[in-house]
């Protein structure tokens, strides 16, 4: 399985994302300063200037520029990271929706697919938690202190992405939202828009058009950050309690590799993982490595893409030319559309007030669900070995779910999980 | 009287004769299969002459005590040919007699549930569950 490209130790080892180039950022950030200034004296000749500036290098919806210099200050970074983790955390239902609602024995190609980037988004909390640990002062840390909100990290579906991303959306559509729905065709287009990378030709706006662009500014506030904290301080901004972050060791299972982060090389492997992961590797990939064998794992938005053909990807399939246009020619599985509980799109309690029992059926999924975030948060927050327990509760929670989606509404369609904060 | 009652009344005294409430077994996904088991094995007169009971029974406002009834009128071998032992045997168990009815009647046995456990082989807790109590019970 294990791949021998990928092993860190392998000079051809291609970095899963291309490295930040270190002289540029600073330029990039005294130009706005020295902008800003001439904008004051000379408003007027300079305007001009600034537009061809920004027309030129930008190829991603938020210009490079505002993306380098999106993280202001330590606190920001940090609600930013907190921010991603909401993310992270708000692709998990829609994607476990999908995948609870394959009949047995049905679609199991599909089932597999999304099951495998379920467990990824799962790491995917993990590897940001650690990175906002690593970054977190322990003297800032009061005992019983919780990296994050239980209650305020659950989304009210339908959302929109947290972190003011904005995929883009064919014309005339309302603006994308997250939905809790069946599997789908719409579902599986709303997993592709999530996953979606940016697209180089987009016009620049002032909202991030994809999960790795928001990583983007992340990356560079890291980086900046931890560049001018150096000149006081040895480690940076680097200086959190590494007992608290959560290592191999206590990860169950698939899906990734857990990378613990104390320095800022480490984060960015992580950011690596989480945005690789996600929509592949930027740019293209060296041609004389066979990178398409049996044993990789592609990103989320190409293992959607595959559900979506009903096709795997081959060996000879170019994937990483943006923007993303590829069709898979590999294998052809079956897709069953029909083959599937017919869930309520975005089921909430509420639906359920006028039959007691069937509340009460919801109330206990949520019960699971919330516990099993509880258990995360108590990981991240400084309890690492605590994460393992958590297995039990997620195979709980797929129960409950299947309980739920038996249960018949009275108009054809069945109830679902809601995926909502109740107390425990 | 209405197409499906007999299903309606199949859930209400399922019910009544398991103690999981109507939601619980519908959750189970078993009832259509359930209901065609006991159409297929048991005879025709005695589905009818119970349902014909059942329903008697529940649209009964002077019985006070509906269990009682049950235990004392529908619960003897001789009663319909033991229908309802046999309806709680097969929400219990996923077996007709000694048959098992499928794979999914055995996995939706609410025997495991009642033990708070799991049917071998299948619903697996996860790595490490045999350490804690059973989530069922912490809910509980």
């Amino acid at each position: 399985m294990e791949n021998k490209l990928f092993q860190k130790n392998n000079p051809n080892r291609q970095k899963l994302i291309k490295p930040i180039a270190d002289l540029d950022i600073n330029e990039e950030v005294y130009s706005v300063a020295t902008d800003n200034a001439f904008i004051a004296d000379n408003e007027l000749s300079v305007a001009p200037a600034i537009t061809a500036k920004s027309a030129k290098g930008m190829s991603l919806k938020m210009s490079k520029r505002d993306v380098k210099n999106y993280i202001k200050d330590l606190k920001h970074l940090q609600d930013c990271l907190r921010t991603a983790l909401k993310l992270e955390l708000s692709t998990i239902p829609p994607y476990l929706c999908g995948l609870y609602t394959i009949k047995e024995g049905s679609n199991v190609e599909a089932a597999a697919l999304i099951r495998s980037v379920v467990v990824e988004e799962m790491l995917h909390m993990v590897l940001v938690s650690n990175i906002l640990n690593a970054i977190t002062d322990p003297k800032t840390i009061k005992k019983g202190d919780k990296l994050f909100n239980v209650k305020e990290i659950i989304p009210n579906y339908p959302t929109p992405l947290p972190g003011g991303i904005v995929p883009e959306v064919p014309k005339g559509s309302p603006p994308f939202e997250v939905h809790l729905l069946k599997f789908s065709r719409e579902a599986l287009d709303e997993f592709s828009t999530i996953e979606r990378p940016s697209d180089p030709k987009a016009p620049i706006t002032k909202n991030f058009d994809s999960i790795g662009q928001f990583y983007e500014a992340i990356r560079y506030g890291l980086l900046r950050l931890n560049e001018e904290a150096k000149k006081t301080t040895k480690n940076g901004i680097f200086i959190g309690d590494p007992s608290r972050q959560i290592t191999a060791e206590h990860y169950y299972g698939s899906g990734g590799k857990i990378t613990k982060v104390v320095t800022y090389e480490d984060a960015e492997e992580a950011i690596g993982e989480i945005v690789g992961q996600g929509e592949g590797i930027d740019g293209t990939i060296a041609t004389e490595q066979v990178l398409f064998g049996e044993d990789i794992e592609y990103a989320h938005y190409f293992k959607f893409q595959e559900i979506c053909f009903g096709r795997m990807y081959s060996a000879n399939d170019t994937n990483f030319q943006m923007p993303v246009k590829s069709i898979p020619t590999g294998k052809p599985f079956t897709v069953s559309w029909s083959s599937v509980y017919n869930m309520k799109a975005n089921p909430k309690m509420k639906d359920y007030e006028k039959n007691p029992e069937l509340l009460e059926k919801a109330k206990d999924f949520n019960k699971v669900y919330v516990q099993l975030l509880n258990g995360i948060n108590d990981a991240v927050s400084g309890e690492p070995e605590l994460l393992i327990k958590g297995i039990t509760v997620m195979y709980e929670l797929k129960y409950k779910a299947l309980e739920l989606l038996n249960i018949p509404l009275e108009n054809g369609e069945c109830a679902g999980p809601t995926f909502e904060y109740v107390e425990v | 009287m209405e197409p499906n009652s007999h299903t309606k009344l199949f859930l209400e005294v399922s019910a009544l004769l398991t103690g999981f409430s109507k939601t619980e077994l519908k959750a189970t996904g078993m009832l259509e299969t359930y209901y065609n088991t006991i159409q297929k094995n048991t005879d025709k007169q005695d589905i009818d002459y119970f349902f014909l009971d059942v329903h008697v029974l529940l649209n009964d406002k002077s019985k006070k005590n509906i269990e009682a009834a049950l235990a004392s009128q529908f619960m003897a071998a001789s009663a319909y040919n033991g229908l309802a032992k046999n309806i709680i045997i097969l929400w219990y168990t996923g077996n007709w007699g000694n048959d098992v009815v499928s794979s999914a009647s055995y996995i939706q046995g609410l025997m495991w549930n009642a033990a708070h456990t799991h049917p071998p082989g299948a619903k697996q807790p996860g790595y490490g569950s045999w350490a804690e109590r059973p989530l069922t019970v912490k809910n509980s």
